[in-house]
Formats: structure tokens, C-alpha cells, sequence
């Protein structure tokens, strides 16, 4: 299996989760943007913060 | 003339309302073709608007500040009677809108008229507006580059002297992309000042929306009827702290940016260089919420009606869809984080000082930016300096540089000045007394240049 068959099985799993059929003809765009947000992902994720730094999800200047 | 100027010929029955807004109207069917701005013409409603302005006037009423200005609106901003497209077609089928959207019934409460809809990238995600459906907005200084997004309509408007000011959002950099590529000023208050309500979301969690306008008074007037009280500032400006913010921000600059900021920072009495820590992680946060929100609110039509999407935008959207919850909460997380570090920052400087984008507008056939010495897509990439910003919710006011050279030919260059939260009045304080300098300020294109 080549590395853009692994990564096209990789969405469909991921797809399947949330009921989403990722069309032949998106697979290709949706892979590449996955692939460019994982980057992203990567980043933050490598950021070590305090247990006491909670998620953000609203602002309260 | 400044809109304040505008307003006060029309209250004072020197100027007609509705003469000036059938000027407006024709000014746009005539010369939008050159920019593709305009996505929809209010005809009817602004003319009706404009007699009753005429007639209340003529009772001797006061109208309001922005008394007879005509605007233009982001088509993501709900107008009674139109359906909200957010620059796509899988939204026709929805209903039209019942109300206006609260900040247009501001404006249009204080007498200005909404004249038309404007272009974006569909559904507010992209820095180009490129739009598979509506065309490609053009940058009014040179129609061979890109106005830049989403909200490029709103910018392009104002530059080509089409408007006096319009509304656009900021997600992540979606009005000072454009303000700065197109020459205008752009205001990205302070988030959740303004109401959302009547707006069609992006991702919610970091909208918000702003106007555009072509020098800073302009800007003052529309915010203030916007926001509902007066930004006045009366402190000494001269005395305000202002770091430049270097690092990140000083990366792959335009020769033109450097001069500008280098500019700014002589102007001022008390500056000093700051670098803000983590800043590529806080613009991959930025990212990471963006696909995320902005995938979890179209996953219904994702899975349904892909097809009717843009493809750049579907895609970009699916695999926000598909990113795990944990990588999601961490955004969230290093969002709290950097908050932190701006706030403890606005303890030491009132005021910071970035570029909004690497260099001027790229071209329509060649529509990269020169990042760390390698071409990469201006639509995904042209928030570089203003998506960090983003994540921390202060307002930014995007500004213009004036032109370096005196034939007025070069391309427009911003920048980002950006204060504490609630602080827009130290902003526009700070922006005019550099307008003043000379240092800020582009020509709009008029209709024999």
C-alpha cells in the first residue's frame, strides 16, 4: 500500500467517525489540508502548559 | 470629503440625500466592472432610504451622525429581505433575512444607507477573494493583483472611492489582509464588542467585525456609531509607550515595511522592541480553532451537498471536520496562554506596532508570498502576521503607509497597530497623530487615475 493509500484509508476511518463520505474527487484536496493542519497540530501539541491553564473559549479581557 | 463632512452637507439640506446616493448608485453600476466588488446592488432600498433622510430633514429633524452616507456590507451581514449567500450558493435555498443585522440597523439608525453586498471568499475562508462563484475581487491599484480576503469586496470598495465605508469580519486577518493590500483602514475592535447577531459565523470563537474606510476620521465616525459612545482620547499621544514587535513579525519583510515601521518608530518619543514568545504555535492555534469551528458548522452540508462548495474551501473545511478533539482543546489552551503573555505585555507599552503582511499584493497569475525563502499560497498564507494577533482578541486597527516614493505608483503596504483590550481610542489617537506626520495614508483610486 503506498503512503497516499495509507493516508486516504487514514481520513476514511477518521471520516466514518462523524458519518462523513469523503467523495473520490476530495479526497486528494482533503489529504492535503489534513496533512498541512496536522503540521499545526504538531506545533501546539509540543507545547507543554500548566495544568492550570484551561481552554479558552471565550474572551473575557 | 470625510464622512462627518458628507453627513453635515446632507443634515444641513446643502447636499441631497437622495441625489448623493443616486450618484453612489451609478458610480458603482459604472465602474465596479473593473473591479468586481459588487455582488449586489440595493437600488430600491437605498433610494426609498435616501427620500425619507430628505423628508425628515426637510421636518426639520436630526437624522444622525452618518445622516444620508451610503455603506456597503460583507455578504455574510443579513439584509431584511435578501437571502445571506457568505459568498457561496449553498446557502440560496435558506430563507431570506427577517431583520438586518444589528450593526447595519446601527448605522442605518444613526442615517446611513446600505447601498450593496460586497464580494468575500466563500464563506469567509481565504486571505484572496478568489470566489469559485462570484468571481475574483480585483485590487483597485493595480487590477492585476489579488485585493486580498475574505473580506476584499469591502476593502476594494473604499480604495476604488466606490464608498466612504463598509463592514467586513476578521476571522483571522480578514479585514487587515485587505485594508493593507488595498490601501484603506481597516478596525478590528476588540472582540466581543460588537454584536454578531444577523452575521454569518466563520468560526465564532475568534469573528469579528470591523469597518473599512479611507483615512482614520472616517473611521472614528462609523466605530463610534458602531460601538455607542465616544473613542475620544484626551491623554498627551507623544507620551504613549509603543514596542515594536520584532521576531515573527520582522520576518521576509517588503524593503517598503521596513522604511515604514522604521518611519513610526522615530515619530515616537518612548518605543522600545518587544518579542512575543511562541508565536508560530499562536498562529497554529489560530489555525487549528478556524478548521475546526468552521468544520463542525458545515459538516451537516459536508455531508449531503458537498459538491456545491467551492472545492478550495470544501476541502479546507472537510479536513477541519476530521481533526481530533484533543488537537482542538490544546488550541484552546495555547489560545489562554497567549492572552496571558498579551495582557502582561500591555502592563509595559500601550501600544504595538506590526506589518500586516509581508509586501504588497501579489499577482492574480502568481497569487504566492516569499515565506522563510519559499513561495507559498497567498490564500492560505496572507495572514502571517495577523492570525497570532487574532488568537488573543485586542484590537488591531490596520493602517495604510503612505506612499515612499512621489509619483504615487507603488503598491500599498500596512501595517498593525494593536492596544489592550477596549483601548480602540488609543488607536485612533496614535493613527492620527501619524496621519498628521504624514507617515499613514494611501490615495484611493479615483476615476481619471
Amino acid at each position: 500500500m503506498s503512503e497516499q493509500d495509507h493516508i486516504a484509508n487514514d481520513l476514511q476511518v477518521l471520516a466514518r467517525q462523524i458519518d462523513l463520505t469523503i467523495p473520490a474527487d476530495c479526497v486528494a484536496g482533503v489529504a492535503a489540508n489534513t496533512q498541512l493542519l496536522r503540521g499545526y497540530v504538531n506545533l501546539i501539541c509540543g507545547m507543554t502548559l500548566p495544568d492550570t491553564c484551561p481552554p479558552a473559549y471565550e474572551y473575557r479581557p | 470629503m470625510s464622512i462627518s463632512s458628507l453627513a453635515q452637507s446632507i443634515q444641513s439640506g446643502r447636499v441631497s440625500a437622495f441625489q448623493h446616493c443616486a450618484e453612489t448608485l451609478q458610480r458603482l453600476k459604472e465602474r465596479d466592472g473593473a473591479y468586481n466588488s459588487v455582488t449586489r446592488i440595493l437600488e430600491s432600498r437605498a433610494l426609498d432610504a435616501a427620500r425619507k433622510v430628505d423628508a425628515r430633514i426637510a421636518k426639520g429633524e436630526s437624522v444622525g451622525p452618518l445622516a444620508g452616507v451610503p455603506f456597503g456590507v460583507k455578504d455574510l451581514f443579513d439584509l431584511e429581505g435578501h437571502v445571506t449567500t457568505a459568498g457561496s450558493v449553498v446557502l440560496n435555498d435558506t430563507p431570506p433575512a427577517r431583520r438586518d443585522a444589528e450593526v447595519v440597523q446601527r448605522l442605518c439608525a444613526a442615517g446611513a444607507i446600505p447601498v450593496a453586498s460586497l464580494n468575500m471568499d466563500e464563506f469567509a475562508y481565504g486571505f484572496a477573494t478568489e470566489n469559485a462563484h462570484y468571481g475574483t475581487t480585483r485590487n483597485p491599484h493595480d487590477t492585476q493583483r489579488l485585493a486580498g480576503g475574505s473580506s476584499g469586496g469591502s476593502a476594494a470598495a473604499v480604495a476604488a472611492n466606490l464608498l466612504p465605508f463598509t463592514l467586513g469580519s476578521d476571522t483571522n486577518g480578514s479585514i487587515r489582509v485587505p485594508a493593507s493590500l488595498c490601501g484603506v483602514w481597516g478596525l478590528r475592535p476588540t472582540q466581543g464588542l460588537l454584536p454578531l447577531a444577523g452575521v454569518y459565523p466563520f468560526a465564532s470563537s475568534l469573528d469579528v467585525i470591523g469597518p473599512f474606510a479611507q483615512n482614520v476620521a472616517d473611521i472614528r465616525s462609523v466605530s463610534e456609531v458602531l460601538i455607542g459612545h465616544s473613542l475620544a482620547y484626551e491623554e498627551d499621544t507623544s507620551q504613549l509607550s509603543v514596542g515594536i514587535l520584532d521576531g515573527w513579525f520582522a520576518q521576509d519583510l517588503s524593503e517598503g515595511l521596513k522604511v515604514g515601521i522604521r518611519a513610526i518608530e522615530s515619530a515616537c518619543l518612548h518605543t522600545k522592541t518587544v518579542t512575543l514568545p511562541e508565536v508560530a504555535r499562536a498562529r497554529a492555534a489560530s489555525f487549528v480553532i478556524t478548521a475546526a469551528e468552521g468544520g463542525n458548522l458545515h459538516l451537516g452540508r459536508l455531508k449531503t451537498t458537498p459538491m456545491a462548495y467551492d472545492p478550495a474551501t470544501r476541502d479546507r473545511l472537510m479536513a477541519g471536520a476530521l481533526l481530533p478533539s484533543a488537537a482542538v482543546i490544546q488550541a484552546q489552551r495555547v489560545r489562554n496562554w497567549f492572552r496571558d503573555i498579551m495582557h502582561q505585555t500591555f502592563k509595559k507599552v500601550d501600544i504595538l506596532v506590526a506589518p500586516a503582511t509581508v509586501g504588497p499584493a501579489p499577482r492574480l497569475d502568481q497569487p504566492t508570498i516569499m515565506v522563510g525563502g519559499k513561495a507559498v499560497s497567498a490564500r492560505a498564507n496572507l495572514g502571517l502576521f495577523t492570525q497570532p494577533l487574532s488568537l488573543a482578541g485586542m484590537p488591531v486597527l490596520s493602517a495604510p503607509l503612505a506612499p515612499q516614493n512621489t509619483d504615487n505608483s507603488a503598491l500599498p503596504l500596512g501595517v498593525q497597530f494593536i492596544a489592550a483590550p477596549g483601548k480602540e481610542s488609543i488607536l485612533l489617537a496614535f493613527a492620527e497623530m501619524l496621519e498628521r506626520k504624514g507617515l499613514l495614508g494611501f490615495p484611493p483610486v479615483t476615476a481619471g487615475n
